[in-house]
């Protein structure tokens, strides 16, 4: 008995020596002590408490709001990290329909002055509201009085009429978080589906209470997310699509709502990637744009007159579409416009345009289907959510099941060729009847980029020659996208500042032929090609070709190398030997290759009578390389650009 | 730094109009092609009318033509007018015509895209703006915009510049100020060479050109602002923001600032008071002084960019900027000042046209509110002024660097304003010192301990260095400083930011593997490890500017390399040194023992404005520079 009681008072004791109070305004002096974070001390910031609570309020004749209170406890180690005492929330509040409202924010600044803890009130002078655009506005906050070691504590709620469009639990950020506490409370008439996201994970802890409305009550089920010591997952990488994709935290989409118990109704949506396409496919302004013909009949019924093979009958839609709507940098997988009226104004969002695309290949009788994307920004489609997809290409699948992927939002893109922002993992291909199917966005297709070189060396070692570059497919469109608008001269001038040049002819064939690759061919002189030491001529076999840099210089990297698409450069060099000389040394030929067939590197550099001939040709057969290749990648890199780096040595006679 | 640009609304009300003389063809195929040529849009013609009604009454109206050639041009549209709480825009539509004049588009003013006027840098300012949101679908297309404007601030009356930007071409420009109200001062500039009609009386001001060419940007070159014409209008009595005032000169509006907008700006908490004045108890030198209380400003504010008040040219009241540990550069100025009022040092608010890319002076002889859009502080002291940038947590004291120096600035004094001149950094002063001990051993492997140090705006550049963490430090140095280093490994790496003299010194311990390219016989290396030039300017076949260097530098590195012990030195390059106008460039070796080879280098590069000519010589003396940078040398095998 007696024993019994010294344990419970040991625990009691230690129970409150850890005791943090996370209550609000209540920051305690180790808080505002503490110089640095103890298990990083190179961040100029972290979260102490990360607080956020989200719940269903029932407002008679309105029905349920979303309210989530919101409370973060911020130290700020150095002046670095003052920017995270500057808050901007972001909210819907369009010109028209219900709004979104940011209130109750009330702030401190708590620091140390004379030994002792000073706190400063947050006053409305720093608070500020503004109207983004024509949909959301924001509230910025910005804290006051401080200085390396402050917290600022900030509170607020945020009222949604929205009631099922929850954002994402997020667990990690770019400052490391000490202690999360996430707590999400859901009537039973709602049914949410949560799925993890991102390289960190904390368990749920599910459990109930009960709610009113009026005097019948229901029940509520409670997900809370309680963690500690979070690290921080920082973007300063290349080659990163986005870094939100990669950063742990919980994805929340309404699978159900039931009302039968009183009275209402039952309603499933997506709880699989069949549900959210189906969903998608059910909306207005997806589904039914698609239905709609009566706006483009007539003058496409004149366009077909001309065409009777499937193929053609596709180009030349693609290309009726793309030149006749312009693409006016929204994206999405709901039209902006509509079509009929984007069709007339000539302009539209992602959706109006290939929607329109998919609608006229079908009435050509093509079987044309919508694809659903997540574009490059919108992270990795790994979870069946609505917001999952925010773009939309189209599809035209032959009787020999091979397909081709349409983008007209680009002007330079062609079949299968894909603007890099559509190049994200899998699509989701939506048919007629709602049913969905996954389908590969990244085309087998490598972008391509062949240079063929020749080059002869006066007496004086400068060098004159002439290079043909060919550029095809991703890399044909990037070219035009990049250089078609751009007047000759100036791409002249950029070539030749960029390899160090004189330019003396300079021409780019096939701007705008997209049937075939783009072709560049540029005269040139230069002095700073061959170097002389010692009365020995020493040569890079590439030229101003040669790799120098390797891409790839961080020690670790936690993320895939995203490269867009598979790709492969070939380059061909012709060095005449002048005349006096001979070949004292060349490079020795060598051909490395990644693991599992995901790259090669090949080069060789021989002697052909009085002519050096050099082949290099670099290959991805993969646009993305997981991060477990990333050492692998930069040990091939750094080969590669030690192999190039070598010289030809030639020798006078 | 930040800049704090306030005054946006000047930006747009540079558009402007009147109904007689509108163009009526908006095709856009018979636009002659010498006017087209290098342009990638042409204003056709651009009206901008400006009724002065009263002190506090204003109406400004535009009528705009312009056709845009290509997508480069879509900038050019500025189809946007800017409001505040001071103006309302009454009338706004926009037709859009395609190539052969078909009408294709008209945008009514409810339709344009309304939005904040806020820029990165700012958190919140009552600026907007409203603009033609519109998506081309083919070219050339071309847009015709009109608007009125009404305004209660008649203190920033729009300028005419009818010369917009680069690639643009205008056929013609018309501005007129229509005064009703109140006497105007006008300076002209640029105006020789240009096709210009004009006619100024009493209640009337016209100008009209027509026919100019678009102009080129030029790298190292003076920018538009200083060759195209442009006329500035100011109104001797004004009013902006519920404020009246009236100048004819710097003085005069030196006083109204100071009676008007800065005056009992400066009271403080007592408990701040006291704090500073314990501070610099025992300090008698007004420069020690002033030195701890910026130490204290910087200590206890940042910098929050907030455009609100009087014109974007009050500032805050200093005990406001005590209460909220920040303030933009109005207010930090306004409460450094405050706080050297305190403890006796004489200082003044100065405004000041903050640009880094070149410096801006204010027009001696035409004062207007319109110029500048920074605030900094001006300790005088004999000779030789101090200068404070209050913004900044990190600026040494007494530092301007890019952003401020160099530049005639308007110092505003109880009795009165008066331009004076910042601190310039010239050629020598803007030093940068490389020290290093190299080791290359018979792998090709080299192993390094250096030391550099920085001065001047040389020291601006790399300042922020010292507020980096190591992990950001290490992977500055391998990303951005010595990119050209493949295999670079930082060992360690020292900032030492001396703010008291200016200069920051790094100490950094490197080892780079396969530095060197070795044969059988011989080891080739690169002897400039930490400091490649490789910047060759733009070439031009035809150069329209006179070569123009801001700023100078100089630097100087010299190497101890030690080489491996089985290999001989047996040929040194020998020494090289280039002299010219623009600067020198030396280049030696020496051969210390068997083992040590010292290798020196320095440039020079001097500031000034040198004939158009000269860029082609400038060119090549940088061209050779670049290749002497690259400059190897071969060990052979004992």
């Amino acid at each position: 008995m007696k024993k019994k009681v010294i344990i419970l008072m040991v625990l009691i004791v230690q129970a409150s020596l850890f005791a943090q109070n996370y209550k609000f305004g209540k920051v305690s002096k180790e808080e505002v002590e503490e110089q640095f974070y103890p298990t990083d001390s190179t961040v100029d910031a972290a979260y102490l408490y990360k607080y956020r609570r989200s719940y269903f309020d029932f407002i008679p004749n309105e029905g349920f709001q979303l309210i989530t209170n919101i409370h973060h406890r911020i130290k700020i180690y150095t002046k670095e990290g003052f920017d995270y005492a500057t808050k901007s929330v972001k909210y819907y509040n369009p010109d028209s329909g219900e709004s979104e409202s940011v209130g109750s924010i009330r702030g401190y600044t708590f620091f140390k002055e004379n030994g002792k803890i000073q706190k400063e009130k947050l006053s409305k002078k720093s608070i500020f509201k503004e109207k983004i655009n024509k949909y959301n506005s924001k509230v910025k906050i910005t804290m006051p009085k401080l200085q390396e070691g402050c917290v600022v504590d900030i509170k607020y709620t945020i009222t949604s009429p929205y009631a099922t469009s929850i954002d994402d639990v997020e667990f990690q950020k770019g400052i490391p978080i000490k202690k999360i506490n996430s707590q999400l409370e859901f009537p039973e008439y709602y049914t949410f589906r949560s799925t993890n996201k991102g390289y960190y994970s904390i368990p749920v802890k599910k459990s109930s209470k009960s709610g009113k409305i009026g005097d019948s009550e229901y029940r509520v089920n409670v997900l809370n997310f309680n963690g500690n010591n979070i690290p921080a997952l920082k973007n300063n990488e290349s080659y990163v699509a986005n870094i939100n994709a990669y950063r742990g935290g919980v994805k929340f989409e309404l699978s159900q709502t039931n009302f039968m118990s009183i009275g209402g109704e039952l309603k499933n949506y997506s709880t699989s990637w069949a549900n959210v396409s189906q969903q998608i496919f059910r909306s207005s302004s997806f589904g039914a744009e698609l239905k709609k013909t009566s706006y483009f009949k007539e003058d496409l019924d004149k366009l077909l007159v001309d065409y009777k093979a499937s193929t053609e009958k596709l180009n030349a839609i693609f290309q009726f579409v793309k030149s006749k709507v312009k693409w006016n940098g929204f994206y999405g997988k709901y039209t902006e416009k509509g079509v009929k009226k984007a069709y007339k104004e000539s302009a539209g969002n992602v959706a109006d345009i290939n929607l329109m695309l998919t609608s006229m290949l079908r009435y050509a009788g093509l079987k044309a289907n919508p694809v659903l994307v997540s574009s490059r920004g919108n992270g990795l489609p790994l979870f069946p959510t609505l917001k999952g997809f925010d773009y939309v290409i189209s599809v035209v699948q032959f009787p020999d099941d091979s397909y081709v992927l349409l983008d007209a939002t680009e002007s330079y893109s062609l079949p299968n060729v894909l603007p890099v922002r559509a190049l994200n993992w899998d699509g989701r291909l939506v048919k007629k009847d709602g049913t969905s199917s996954w389908v590969k966005l990244t085309s087998s297709i490598k972008a391509k980029e062949d240079n063929t070189m020749m080059v002869k060396i006066s007496d004086d070692i400068s060098v004159n020659g002439f290079i043909r570059t060919k550029f095809e497919n991703l890399n044909a469109l990037n070219f035009r996208s990049k250089n078609n608008h751009i007047k000759k001269e100036v791409l002249e001038t950029k070539y030749e500042e960029k390899n160090n040049l004189e330019v003396e002819d300079f021409k780019i064939t096939n701007e705008q032929d997209l049937s075939k690759p783009v072709i560049r061919r540029v005269k040139f002189y230069s002095e700073d090609l061959v170097e002389e030491i010692s009365g020995k001529l020493y040569i890079e076999p590439l030229l101003f070709l040669t790799n120098h840099k390797n891409p790839f210089k961080l020690e670790e990297r936690k993320f895939p190398v995203d490269f867009a698409t598979a790709w492969k450069d070939e380059n061909k060099i012709f060095i005449e030997i002048p005349e006096g000389y001979k070949v004292e040394k060349l490079p020795e030929p060598i051909g490395i290759a990644l693991p599992d067939n995901i790259g090669i590197f090949k080069y060789q550099v021989l002697q052909i009578g009085n002519k050096i001939k050099t082949i290099s040709i670099l290959e991805f057969n993969s646009s993305i390389i997981p991060s477990s290749y990333y050492q692998y990648l930069k040990d091939f890199y750094g080969t590669l650009v030690k192999k190039q780096s070598e010289k030809i040595v030639l020798v006078k006679i | 730094m930040k800049k704090n640009k306030s005054f946006y609304f000047s930006l747009f009300l540079l558009l402007s109009t009147n109904i007689f003389s509108q163009i009526s063809d908006y095709s856009s195929i018979l636009i002659p092609s010498e006017i087209k040529e290098d342009a990638n849009s042409v204003v056709r013609y651009h009206k901008t009318t400006i009724d002065v009604l009263g002190i506090d009454q204003m109406i400004i109206s535009v009528n705009r033509t312009i056709t845009v050639l290509n997508k480069l041009g879509d900038k050019n549209v500025r189809a946007a007018v800017g409001y505040d709480n001071n103006s309302k825009i009454n009338k706004l539509e926009a037709k859009i015509y395609d190539a052969f004049g078909k009408e294709i588009k008209k945008v009514k003013k409810k339709n344009f895209t309304d939005v904040s006027a806020v820029d990165g840098g700012t958190l919140y300012s009552d600026s907007r703006v409203k603009y033609l949101d519109y998506t081309p679908i083919s070219y050339p297309y071309t847009v015709h915009l009109e608007y009125e404007k009404k305004t209660s601030s008649t203190g920033f009356l729009p300028n005419w510049s009818p010369v917009e930007n680069y690639f643009v071409s205008v056929q013609k420009n018309e501005f007129q100020v229509n005064l009703k109200y109140g006497k105007v001062r006008i300076k002209e500039k640029n105006f020789e060479g240009f096709e210009i009609e004009k006619s100024i009386d009493d209640a009337k001001i016209f100008y009209s050109i027509i026919n100019v060419k678009s102009f080129k940007k030029e790298a190292y070159a003076i920018s538009l602002r200083n060759y195209s014409p442009k006329s500035l209008i100011a109104l001797n009595d004004f009013k902006t923001d519920g404020v009246s005032g009236s100048y004819t000169n710097w003085s005069e509006f030196g006083s109204w600032m100071n009676n008007s907008l800065l005056k009992n700006r400066n009271l403080l908490d007592e408990v701040t008071k006291i704090k500073v004045l314990k501070l610099v108890e025992g300090v008698d030198d007004p420069i020690e002084k002033a030195k701890i209380v910026y130490q204290f400003v910087q200590d206890n504010t940042r910098y929050i960019s907030v455009q609100v008040g009087i014109g974007g040219i009050q500032p805050i009241a200093a005990n406001e900027v005590d209460k909220l540990g920040y303030g933009d550069c109005k207010g930090l100025t306004n409460y450094t000042k405050s706080l050297l009022d305190l403890v006796g040092v004489t200082s003044y608010y100065t405004h000041v046209e903050a640009n880094s890319h070149e410096p801006v002076s204010f027009e001696k002889d035409f004062a207007s509110l319109e110029q500048g859009n920074h605030v900094i502080l001006n300790i005088p002291n004999k000779d030789k002024d101090v200068w404070l940038e209050c913004t900044s947590q990190t600026t040494p004291f007494g530092f301007l660097g890019r952003f401020t120096d160099d530049r005639d600035v308007l110092v505003i004094t109880p009795e009165g304003g008066v331009i004076k001149h910042t601190t310039s950094y010239k050629n020598e002063e803007n030093l940068q010192k490389l020290t290093a001990k190299i080791k290359l051993d018979d792998t090709g492997d080299l192993k390094a301990t250096l030391q550099r140090i920085s001065e001047g705006t040389q020291y601006d550049s790399k300042s922020y260095f010292s507020e980096m963490n190591q992990e950001e430090l290490i992977k500055n140095y391998k990303t951005n400083v010595w990119d050209y280093n493949n295999n670079l490994e930082i060992i360690s790496a020292k900032i030492e930011n001396n703010k008291k003299d200016i200069k920051l010194k790094e100490a950094v311990e490197v080892a780079i593997k396969n530095y060197a390219t070795v044969n059988e016989k011989e080891i080739l290396f690169r002897v400039n490890v930490f400091n490649k030039e490789s910047f060759i300017p733009k070439r031009y076949r035809t150069r329209n500017l006179p070569l123009k260097i801001y700023r100078g530098y100089k630097d100087v590195d010299e190497y101890i390399i030690h080489i491996p012990e089985n290999y001989k030195l047996e040929y040194i390059p020998e020494k090289v040194e280039l002299n010219t106008k623009f600067g020198t460039y030396s280049l030696s070796f020496e051969k210390v023992d068997e083992h040590q080879l010292l290798y020196k280098k320095s440039i020079l590069i001097k500031g000034g404005t040198y004939s158009k000519e000269d860029y082609k010589l400038f060119r090549k003396f940088r061209r050779s520079i670049v290749k002497l940078e690259n400059t190897r040398i071969a060990l052979l095998k004992k």
